[in-house]
């Protein structure tokens, strides 16, 4: 194999190769610096398995809040959410304004208590004191499965971001950027990937920002926007304002281009999806367990929250940009195709950056796509090694080993979960978005596990019988309904259909959603069913865990009315109802 | 170690590196917004954003 066959299968050649200048070179090298530097400097601290795989809960919320945002920020959210701007428009502002903000609130609030009154060293293992050990290994099995598949699309997508830009070969890209994840991870642990995040935070915020505002200008701002993707809409048989109205178009599946209706995204999406993702997914929760005390875990998704709901401006809008110049008469801005004629729609960030900004920007721009991919990795591989450690290994294989067995066995986990990342970016090659594989990943995993945290915090009655059952079957739900539904335009396989192809969705998206729908439901009615029949845990055994036997956290005497987490969480959700109405 | 002197400090280090950018890239590279060479106004709000986090970190240790 040639070194130019891989960028040429992931339609990379059609991306016209940029020279990258000293300067670009420069501020990439300084940013490199820093990050080893940082690891470097952590390493002193990483003195026992609590410090490497947990941060010793050391960390302030501020610092948490922010970690808690980036650790989903890896460039599949960057990339991947400009795609999804380009493919469906404005609509994917959902997974902010519907999804991602009101979850964040619901588990700062409410969800936080638990976690961290409960001191369980990980999401498993809050399963594992609420219910039992099968809940517990069958959820740290699967997490662990699903982090090392959102880690490979983020090897993916590093791996078409240097092949496109760079002209390097694919192949060696994803090896030698495995290897600098590896080396920053295997120094600091957790503290290292959370202090990353953050630093990815204000590196995304600085190089992204003057992308929103040189595109703006060039379409002639946010008006002359909306009026190019309305003619775009109605050259694509939609109405005009498809790309541009967030609600108002969500009437039925083929009136809008992300080919869902409102109950989907809203149940799919808005609920299951989201608050399955933000409230029990350990990557980010790991990021609030960290957190030096009970008000700075339960206050760091709500600062998390508040940069949540303008990011949209800062990753969708460039994908809008790019629809509406990439369909100007003339423009020389163009999508590129992939080899099965569909467009690849993960190059628009690459592509934008390329086209806007000059030598020095385009270094700054390259920088902050490149720490988004580090961090996002670095967060995957973080949680992955915590599970296997913590989960799998003390668990089940060897148990009762001394504190420093297990801090070897994380730094080696760390290099396993690399490992198998490499190997999941090739399964990622599959997809024309990337956001789709990843929503499919979590549909399966994320969607029932709600449903379980949902009853096991709150419902008293539920037994670990019943949670073991409505996982079990919650997850078989999901592949089910995955094997007998496609995507339009799908052939039978990954994307679906490998039973049968009883069903026909407008698009992945919304067969991801249907498949998150199906799985919560089953797992939720299951759980019940069996937990009916079951015998359920004694208060005694249940508290701390179960709402109903834990005495919630009182606000400190002094506090400001705005300070305590349930005002907060009152004030973000009215902000975000005023932009889902602004938008609508 | 406070995280905020380094990002501080990488701020500071890409500003210079823009307003580098700035002066010494081939004008056929430099790019204008506004009538403004994005390289010198972005590097200057940097070395802003860099030098208000150094000197948070500063006055709280």
């Amino acid at each position: 194999m040639t070194g130019r066959q891989k960028p040429d299968s992931l339609g990379a050649e059609l991306v016209p190769q940029i020279q990258l200048h000293w300067i670009d070179y420069a501020i990439l090298l300084s940013y490199f610096a820093f990050v080893l530097g940082i690891g470097f400097q952590l390493r002193r601290n990483m003195r026992s398995a609590e410090d490497y795989l947990l941060s010793g809960r050391s960390i302030p919320a501020w610092i948490a809040g922010l970690a808690f945002l980036s650790a989903n920020l890896g460039a599949q959210e960057v990339m991947g959410m400009a795609a999804s701007g380009a493919k469906y428009g404005i609509a994917t502002s959902h997974f902010y304004w519907v999804g991602a903000v009101p979850a964040m609130v619901f588990v700062g609030v409410f969800m936080m208590p638990f976690y961290y009154g409960s001191r369980a060293r990980s999401v498993p293992e809050y399963l594992k004191l609420r219910f039992d050990e099968k809940t517990r290994g069958f959820n740290a099995l699967t997490f662990a499965l699903m982090t090392v598949m959102s880690s490979g699309i983020s090897l993916y997508a590093m791996g078409l971001l240097l092949a496109s830009l760079l002209g390097w070969n694919f192949d060696a890209s994803i090896a030698v950027a495995a290897v600098v994840v590896l080396v920053y991870i295997f120094l600091g642990g957790l503290t290292s990937a959370i202090y990353n995040e953050v630093l990815q935070f204000f590196l995304i915020c600085a190089g992204f920002f003057p992308l929103v505002v040189i595109g703006l200008n060039n379409v002639g701002g946010w008006s002359g926007l909306v009026s190019q993707l309305e003619k775009v809409a109605v050259q694509k048989g939609y109405v005009a304002g498809a790309y541009t109205q967030a609600w108002s178009q969500m009437s039925s599946p083929s009136a809008n281009p992300m080919g869902i209706e409102w109950f989907g995204m809203s149940m799919g999406l808005g609920f299951v999806l989201s608050f399955g993702y933000w409230c029990t997914d350990f990557l980010v929760v790991q990021r609030a367990m960290a957190a030096d005390s009970m008000m700075a875990a339960r206050k760091t998704p709500l600062i998390a929250a508040v940069p949540k709901m303008l990011f949209p401006f800062l990753v969708i809008v460039p994908g809008m940009i790019a629809l509406a110049i990439s369909s100007q008469a003339n423009g020389a801005f163009h999508l590129p195709v992939k080899p099965d004629g569909s467009l690849n729609y993960d190059m628009t960030i690459p592509l934008m950056l390329q086209t806007f900004f000059p030598s020095g920007m385009l270094g700054l721009g390259l920088t902050a796509l490149m720490a988004s991919f580090m961090s996002g990795m670095a967060g995957n591989v973080t949680a992955f090694n915590t599970v296997w450690t913590y989960d799998i290994y003390q668990a089940y294989i060897r148990p009762n080993q001394t504190d420093g067995h297990y801090l070897k066995v994380g730094r080696l986990a760390t290099i396993f979960g690399i490992g198998a990342s490499w190997a999941a970016a090739y399964v990622a090659m599959k997809f024309n978005n990337i956001m789709d594989l990843l929503q499919l990943v979590f549909a399966f995993v994320n969607a029932p596990l709600f449903a379980t945290f949902l009853l096991g915090m709150f419902w008293a009655r539920a037994t670990a019988n019943g949670a073991f059952s409505g996982l079990l079957s919650g997850t078989i739900a999901a592949a089910v309904h995955h094997g007998l539904s496609l995507p339009m335009g799908s052939q039978a396989g990954l994307k679906g259909g490998w039973i049968a192809a009883q069903t026909i969705y407008p698009s992945e998206m919304a067969q991801n959603f249907w498949t998150a729908i199906w799985a919560w439901s089953t797992c939720f009615t299951v759980t019940i069913a069996i937990s009916l029949v079951t015998q359920a845990k004694s208060p005694g055994e249940l508290k701390n865990l179960v709402y109903a036997y834990t005495e919630m956290p009182k606000d400190p005497e002094g506090m400001r009315w705005y300070q305590k987490p349930a005002a907060l969480g009152a004030l973000i959700l009215l902000a975000v109802g005023l932009l889902n109405i602004l938008f609508w | 170690m406070d995280l905020r002197l380094i990002i501080g400090r990488l701020f500071l280090v890409i500003g210079v590196l823009l307003i580098m950018a700035a002066y010494l890239a081939p004008t056929t590279i430099r790019s204008e917004l506004f009538g403004t060479n994005i390289n010198l106004a972005w590097g200057i709000v940097l070395l802003l954003c860099g030098g208000v986090f150094s000197f948070s970190a500063r006055k709280s240790s």
